[in-house]
């Protein structure tokens, strides 16, 4: 699909058809496209898991709902875990990475990368977002377990900012498969141990995955706040004038989309309740 | 104990409920029988409408918010699932859950497949 | 472009134009894609302050540097500074003028209902007072946030479906918030600069990642999912996978690319 297209098309899907399985290929797809993904200060962040609802046990599956996304968690047909492991960011510290780059070609003396700034310079700058006083437990502390290590704040922004990449790109990647997604939430704490994740490990909304079980449209591309709120030229707070003959460019290329609610958007909901024999 | 038709109909979560579902889907979601199935289970858990949503939602100091007490939301859940067994109706075990979620308690069954 | 030609096309790019401007229509396009994010409960986590590098005087942008983007500042026609609104969730909650999870036009639009448990009065009384309220009183929060990693990675994207490089570099934090007088309440993400390429499209190749397998599982953390090549194939024929770094010219097309930019060469 061409590329606005996929982003227009995009929205979060709640309402999966559970009996169809998402093929192996597609979800391999979509690894590869998180894979390519930007990293963060070229620190290898991400890790992402998948699981196959069916290879769940009833209590496995009991132990991951919240009270919302029970009837999210049964239709999707395939979950996919995002996480960030924290400990790389030391792992960085070596500079391996930087030089690897400068070896490549990717980074140049032309920029000042050279040996001497991956030492004095770059990787400082690293240990510096490692060891900023400002630190926060890695995991709160709950019924019969302790806090998580401490972290720097420094490093949960690095960290989960390399998280939202490559969810972005996987959620992107989903549609562009032909398939449906939403980022999701589930307990935390049953996704950690039945998965086994590291200690180091943050956890975000993982994404679920499956064929529409409601239209494409699912009821328009949702709404947003005005433009002139989250963007800005030069100076906060003067807007970014909001050109009329772009967002009629971006109209024909369905990236930007007619917006919810569409008119029959709830007798949709009403169906979809009866298809799957949920409350209305 | 049976809890009657008419206490249902006229306790304030049930009105509250028709209130939702009218402003939510429209005239005809208020349809003929809802009051009626939802006393059957009021009459099975032997409470009335009022008292079942008072035991999930305890209100704030200010009385303007809730706290949703799970372990009651989970009896009461696992409730409606026997009523299903015993009605063998989605349906009507639905129109239940229905009442539940109107009045701010989130409910919801597996699905069918 | 085709989706995955789009994502292919990510290099880490260091040489832009600094003669050829950047379209404002296609910096428009890449806050619009931005804005079209995923997002949690509809909230505008993410911030955007674009700047022309013209725009900016050369000590504003010696303050806006940082090791990594030095020259970045000096050479990209376009900056973005991208944010985390550490204070959206409380504006979300208190004032409710967007439509957001707080304000219920979710369930408004049939977006969140009751086939999966929510009402108007489950948000007002549940979601409201034990999901997005607790924490507020401790104030903005700072650590990240990855919403709005999401905008802006849906903003890199188009920028390349533009015809655009790209790159994205950390900022002062302190030098922006004097120069962009940037609230307080807002946490840097990361600065995005855009241009014209002055070096190929391919630049140094893909760059390399850590193994597919110790950074993808199936199951469980210590399973690593299995790559099918033709999987692979199929995507590198679709463009995603391309020729990885080095490419055999690199040196010399840095080499030159330098001296047409008057860039230093000495190693």
């Amino acid at each position: 699909m061409e590329f606005k297209s996929v982003v227009g098309w995009r929205r979060s899907i709640r309402f999966f058809d559970p009996w169809r399985g998402v093929e192996r290929e597609k979800v391999q797809c979509i690894l590869e496209a998180i894979y390519r993904a930007p990293r963060v200060l070229e620190v290898d962040f991400v890790r992402v898991l998948v699981v196959e609802r069916d290879r769940l046990s009833p209590e496995k599956m009991q132990a991951l709902k919240t009270p919302t996304t029970t009837a999210q968690l049964d239709m999707a047909p395939v979950y996919v875990f995002f996480y960030a492991d924290v400990s790389m960011l030391e792992s960085a510290l070596n500079g391996a990475n930087f030089r690897e780059l400068i070896r490549l070609g990717v980074l140049n003396p032309s920029h000042g990368w050279n040996e001497r700034f991956v030492a004095d310079t770059a990787t400082p700058y690293l240990r510096a977002v490692v060891d900023d006083p400002d630190r926060v437990p890695l995991r709160p502390p709950s019924a019969g377990e302790e806090a998580g290590p401490m972290v720097s704040r420094e490093t949960l922004r690095l960290a989960r900012t390399a998280i939202g990449i490559a969810q972005e790109y996987a959620l992107l990647a989903a549609f562009d498969q032909g398939l449906a997604a939403q980022l999701s939430g589930v307990s935390v704490n049953a996704a950690r141990a039945i998965l086994g994740i590291p200690d180091t490990w943050i956890p975000s909304s993982p994404m679920l995955l499956g064929y529409h079980g409601e239209s494409r449209e699912a009821g328009g591309q949702r709404p947003r706040e005005p433009f002139e709120e989250d963007f800005f030229e030069l100076r906060y707070p003067h807007p970014f004038y909001r050109e009329p003959a772009v967002v009629q460019r971006l109209t024909a290329a369905e990236m930007i989309q007619a917006p919810a609610p569409f008119s029959w958007r709830m007798n949709e909901v009403r169906g979809l309740a009866r298809k799957f024999g949920l409350p209305e | 104990m049976g809890i009657g038709i008419e206490e249902v109909r006229n306790s304030e979560s049930t009105r509250r409920w028709f209130s939702s579902l009218l402003d939510l889907w429209g005239p005809s979601a208020v349809r003929p029988g809802l009051v009626e199935t939802l006393a059957r289970f009021c009459t099975v858990v032997e409470k009335t409408p009022d008292e079942i949503i008072d035991e999930c939602l305890r209100a704030t100091t200010g009385g303007d918010t809730f706290v949703l007490r799970t372990r009651a939301r989970k009896q009461f859940m696992d409730q409606i699932d026997q009523f299903e067994n015993q009605t063998a109706s989605r349906d009507e075990a639905n129109v239940v859950r229905s009442f539940f979620i109107h009045n701010g308690i989130a409910m919801n069954p597996s699905i069918l497949v | 472009m085709e989706f995955n030609q789009v994502l292919g096309r990510h290099r880490t790019f260091q040489y832009f134009l600094p003669w050829r401007p950047v379209e404002r229509d296609k910096v428009q396009v890449v806050l619009e894609a931005g804005r079209l994010a995923s997002r949690a409960v509809n909230t505008a986590f993410s911030k955007a302050i674009v700047a022309n590098r013209d725009s900016l005087t050369a000590d504003e942008r010696d303050r806006l540097k940082t090791p990594f983007s030095g020259t970045l500042f000096d050479t990209a026609p376009v900056c973005i500074f991208w944010y985390f609104d550490m204070d959206s969730r409380r504006v979300a909650v208190q004032e409710r003028k967007w439509p957001t999870v707080a304000s219920g036009a979710l369930v408004e639009i049939g977006a969140l209902g009751p086939p999966h448990g929510w009402s108007h009065r489950y948000v007002q009384n549940v979601v409201l007072p034990e999901v997005l309220m607790p924490g507020l009183d401790a104030g903005p929060q700072r650590g990240g946030n990855a919403d709005a990693g999401l905008a802006m990675a849906q903003g890199l994207l188009a920028a390349y479906d533009e015809g655009l490089a790209a790159c994205l570099a950390p900022f002062d934090e302190a030098g922006a918030r004097e120069v962009l007088h940037v609230p307080d309440t807002w946490e840097p993400v990361m600065a995005m600069f855009l241009g014209y390429p002055a070096d190929s499209w391919q630049a140094a190749g893909q760059e390399p990642r850590m193994p597919f397998e110790a950074m993808c599982f199936e199951g469980n953390a210590a399973n690593p999912f299995v790559r099918d090549v033709a999987v692979e194939e199929s995507m590198r024929a679709a463009g995603l996978i391309q020729r990885s770094a080095p490419l055999p010219w690199r040196q010399q097309e840095v080499r030159a690319v330098s001296r047409m930019l008057g860039l230093t060469q000495d190693e």
